[in-house]
């Protein structure tokens, strides 16, 4: 049994010998909770910032973050259209706190996108992408307690979020003056 | 339109609102808040995110299917958050119609930077009308 297995089986079989984290994870393995909270912090972010130069630097963040989560999306779905894991459910005898996904199990999409929201936030705001590295962690962690998601799946998705987020970083960089002119219609509309 | 979507169009509406209204007390935005005091807008802030999220997660049990779909999410979050911003933008607007009334002389005749900026003086309608008006005089 690889090691990847293993890992599931030890965190899925501690289901139901804690309630209060299982009520934990089963709150944070689902589609809504972190998700709406990084997109939340994103809108937040838009307004923040002492001053002109800071928010700038912010709302070029939630910019990096937002085409980051495309690119992620676009890679996973690739990714599924070569390749099929079957979710551990399928395979082991696992406690399930989730609904059975149908999707393949690598790479996990969940962890992609908010790895990729948090990576574009941490590009321009260090404190509050920490934070979103926290909650992408607890989303994709919850993925494995949950007996939906290998480890490894959770590793993959999570490498190819940041990596998108980086990209598009660089990418926004050699679109200059785009995004530039974006913020400034932004600007005049006074919204950015 | 299913349960479920409407459910989530309205959660993610009440939580923006309350993000924006955090988000204007904390940046000085004074046209943008509903209240006078920037303390009402944390308090209704966070009363209104705390109350969106314990409603939709206490109101059904979120983890069976149906679900929605990763692309309707996005596209059911970008709607709710632009009718939360329109609506903080008209509602903002009206409470603070008088916004420039009790602003000093030097106040109302500066000229604010572009942007965001402005709104720490003024109202999203009274920005508009300025710029649009500015923009006439130029032409």
């Amino acid at each position: 049994m690889s090691l990847d297995v293993q890992l599931l089986l030890w965190l899925n079989g501690l289901v139901g010998k804690v309630p209060i984290i299982d009520r934990l994870m089963s709150g944070a393995v689902n589609d809504y909770f972190v998700p709406v909270s990084l997109s939340l912090a994103l809108l937040g972010l838009w307004f923040s910032g002492n001053g002109a130069a800071e928010r700038e630097r912010n709302q070029r963040a939630v910019i990096y973050a937002v085409i980051g989560l495309v690119i992620a999306n676009l890679v996973v779905f690739l990714f599924n259209l070569g390749y099929f894991r079957p979710r551990p459910f399928a395979e082991y005898p696992v406690h399930l706190l989730f609904y059975m996904p149908t999707d393949s199990s690598f790479p996990s999409n969940p962890a992609a996108v908010g790895f990729a929201m948090a990576a574009g936030v941490w590009l321009g705001n260090r404190r509050l992408g920490g934070l979103l590295f926290g909650l992408a962690s607890l989303w994709a962690f919850a993925r494995v307690y949950a007996g939906v998601c290998y480890p490894l799946d959770v590793v993959g998705g999570g490498f190819i979020g940041v990596l998108s987020s980086y990209i598009a970083s660089r990418g926004l960089r050699l679109a200059e003056p785009l995004p530039t002119l974006l913020l400034k219609l932004g600007r005049r509309l006074y919204l950015a | 339109m299913p349960k479920l979507a409407l459910e989530y169009l309205l959660f993610v509406f009440v939580a923006c609102s309350g993000v924006l209204q955090i988000a204007a007390a904390r940046g000085g935005f004074k046209g943008l808040l509903f209240f006078r005091r920037p303390v009402a807008g944390y308090i209704f802030g966070a009363l209104a995110i705390v109350g969106a999220f314990w409603w939709f997660f206490t109101s059904d049990n979120r983890n069976i299917l149906p679900t929605l779909e990763g692309f309707q999410q996005t596209g059911l979050f970008l709607s709710a958050g632009l009718m939360a911003l329109l609506f903080t933008l008209f509602v903002s607007s009206l409470a603070k119609a008088g916004l420039l009334e009790d602003a000093t002389e030097e106040t109302r005749q500066a000229e604010p930077d572009q942007g965001l900026e402005v709104l720490k003086e003024r109202t999203y309608l009274q920005a508009i009308t300025r710029g649009f008006s500015r923009r006439r005089g130029k032409g």
